[in-house]
């Protein structure tokens, strides 16, 4: 039996758990292909017009995977911790997907609510699980299959891994050992050679640059905008590379932090990025549409302005131009390049 | 202390009374107008919904004149709502305003403390009469409103109902008595239920209103929405009211479960803000077999998003005609007005 995942949204927070998960009861995993024009124009004309772009993609990717899969994976997020909630496009995707688009297969959308339960995690788990098998401690071992691989996952981010090579990593897991740090600092610095050409040398601005992942890591969404800036030798750091608790307390500062799960660790990796004074300059990538954003944004502006941050702001939407991206983006560098030349 | 609080339809009269009653002085904002709108469009972020820039403009004018004290409601998400408050106070503060914020949180006993702190000690029984009157006020005005959507329909010359409409509110707002509240409401109440005659359009054309509380409740965002279908011959009907929020809001009223139930065959999840709302109200006004349905909402508003998406299905499903509008500062009446008229020109047809 073949499984679709979409390779949009929550595809990149997830993907291990799920790909470990799914493997574990024996299903094949079928993956969508990676966002192409062809996707974005399909997502495009089957999603409602004023609906954000990351979920555009999203009805892109499952009409690709519409006649090829018995099953689709289709969870419904509602909130990923105390007091939190995501964008609540989330919890009406499945209901969307079935009024938008004819001939789907089942959908699997079990609700994920992380403020109910003591095991949230595992009882959606047994929840999926029992619909494969009707062995629990097949179920069991999946459901710490995907604990594992997700905790890899997230510890390769925390290292400096990208978003795409964590997830190879972790799906291939025992090649390479978790805590080359050496190799991850070579990621990190940005330089395609792993070794070597430390950020410092030749240009060696640091940046912060914060977004939704969904967004950032979808290469053809975001333009590549995180290669780019490692191209022109910057620095970047982004969410994913902090941990949770740090994120958790720098968005503390606000007296009241976004109640949007991911919003409110944008806004605490921006908070915590300001405070340490570890950036020259902070990059801000924004989905046209996104409700969250539209606000969060505005706080992380305002913060930037009293300390004299500068902020680059760049709102995507489908018709957003490659030139234009790769221009704002040189000359923000160059700016903060000179800045630093004249503070010197 | 000069207190101020963002409009709402015509809930200004109630509020105001409410604090008036408690022995506040009272600076409403000026009624929302297209500098009201102007101002809020220039400092609020470019991609906030529309209820937040009117709110932002308020906020300006009524603290351009005098007031030092802004009440807010609050909330914990998922509709955006709730981050309002958060973001308008930083933005007003950078602009360099000096004022205090009072945010109404969920949660009585952290209130209580709160309006102790903010407000001073108040007598219970101050606070007892003053809720009274705020709420017949409410109640009257949501009352003989629900009459006026219908009887305008029906009217013999043009704009009376308007008119009495206005007169209404003037007196209501003038009042300070609960008796007279009363009787006035029952007064008002006979006139228009008296108005019986022949529909404008010769047929009954019956539609309802759902989506986005801010832009169903007020009429200077839909650029009047219901008084464009009420000269268009048709009678509307609407499941949100205020107080009707308030007690469902208080759990005094449970109409959650009725929609809930409407709409589980389409949408299975609260989505936040009015999107289930409008989702099971559909559903229901099809099965009353009412003539259409009108979805309203602030452009890029997440939780009508997702009603939007799934209305189509709806529509289909249970055999009723929709349509949406999304509201941003750019709309514009005539572009509306062509709309709706095709949209009851579709009803009629389809009825007759």
């Amino acid at each position: 039996m073949k499984i679709g995942i979409p390779r949009a949204l929550m595809y990149h927070y997830y993907y291990p758990a799920w790909q470990a998960f799914f493997r574990e009861l024996g299903l094949t995993v079928l993956l969508s292909p990676v966002t192409n024009k062809g996707i974005l124009d399909q997502g495009v004309k089957a999603a409602v017009d004023d609906i954000c772009l990351p979920f555009k993609v999203y009805y892109g990717h499952v009409l690709s995977l519409r006649d090829k899969v018995d099953y689709l994976f289709v969870p419904r997020f509602i909130s990923l911790g105390k007091y939190n909630f995501i964008c609540p496009k989330f919890m009406g995707l499945p209901d969307m997907l079935r009024a938008n688009i004819e001939g789907l297969p089942e959908l699997i959308d079990p609700v994920i609510d992380l403020r109910r339960g003591i095991f949230p995690w595992r009882q959606v788990a047994y929840k999926i699980g029992r619909k494969f098998s009707k062995n629990i401690w097949e179920i069991e071992k999946a459901y710490r299959r995907a604990r594992d691989s997700y905790r890899h996952f997230l510890q390769l981010q925390r290292e400096g891994y990208e978003t795409e090579e964590a997830m190879l990593l972790t799906s291939r897991r025992g090649k390479i050992p978790v805590g080359d740090r050496e190799f991850a600092a070579g990621r990190e610095s940005g330089s395609d050679s792993h070794k070597g050409r430390a950020g410092d040398k030749a240009r060696g601005i640091k940046l912060g640059l914060v977004g939704h992942s969904y967004l950032l890591n979808d290469a053809y969404l975001s333009m590549r905008i995180v290669e780019r800036l490692r191209k022109m030798e910057a620095r970047v750091f982004t969410v994913e590379m902090l941990a949770e608790e740090v994120l958790e307390k720098a968005a503390r500062r606000q007296g009241k932090p976004a109640f949007w799960y991911f919003n409110r660790q944008i806004m605490g990796a921006a908070y915590h990025l300001f405070q340490e004074k570890e950036i020259d300059g902070l990059v801000q990538v924004t989905a046209f549409g996104c409700g969250p954003d539209s606000l969060v944004r505005e706080l992380i502006d305002i913060r930037g302005k009293r300390i004299g941050m500068p902020i680059l702001n760049i709102n995507l939407d489908e018709h957003s131009g490659e030139a234009g991206i790769l221009t704002r983006l040189e000359a923000f560098v160059d700016l903060i390049e000179r800045r630093r030349r004249k503070c010197r | 202390m000069q207190i101020t609080f963002p409009h709402m339809g015509d809930m200004v009269v109630a509020v105001k009374a409410l604090f008036q009653e408690l022995g506040f002085t009272v600076v409403p904002p000026p009624p929302i107008s297209r500098k009201t709108l102007n101002l809020g469009v220039k400092y609020s972020p470019e991609f906030a919904c529309l209820p937040f820039k009117i709110n932002l403009g308020n906020f300006m004018e009524a603290l351009d004149r005098g007031a030092d004290m802004i009440i807010m409601g609050g909330g914990c998400g998922p509709c955006r709502f709730g981050y309002y408050a958060e973001v308008q106070e930083e933005i007003l503060r950078e602009m360099g305003y000096d004022f205090s914020m009072y945010v109404i949180e969920p949660g009585i006993f952290s209130n209580l403390r709160k309006i102790r702190e903010s407000f001073g000690p108040v007598s219970a029984r101050k606070v007892l009469s003053a809720v009274r009157l705020a709420w017949n006020k409410a109640l009257a005005i949501d009352e003989i409103y629900r009459l006026v959507l219908l009887k305008r329909a029906r009217e013999a010359k043009e704009g009376q109902v308007n008119k009495l409409y206005a007169d209404f509110l003037r007196k209501i707002d003038e009042t300070m008595s609960v008796d007279r509240v009363k009787r006035i409401k029952r007064e008002y109440r006979e006139i228009l239920e008296d108005m019986t005659g022949a529909y404008k359009r010769g047929i009954p054309l019956k539609v309802g209103l759902v989506g986005e509380i801010y832009l169903v409740l007020e009429p200077f965002v839909n650029l009047e929405i219901e008084k464009k279908l009420g000269e268009l011959g048709v009678e509307v009907e609407r499941d949100l009211y205020m107080t009707n929020w308030l007690l469902n809001f208080l759990h005094l009223r449970n109409d959650g479960k009725l929609i809930k139930r409407a709409a589980s065959k389409y949408l299975d999840s609260f989505v936040g803000g009015h999107g289930i709302d409008t989702i099971g109200n559909t559903v229901r006004y099809a099965r009353k077999g009412f003539d259409g349905v009108i979805q309203l909402g602030p452009f890029t508003c997440m939780p009508e998003i997702i009603a939007s998406s799934i209305l189509p299905a709806v529509s289909k499903g249970e055999g009723i005609p929709v349509l949406t509008f999304f509201f941003d500062e750019h709309s514009a009446d005539a572009g509306i007005r062509t709309r709706l008229e095709a949209f009851v020109d579709l009803l009629e047809r389809k009825k007759v």
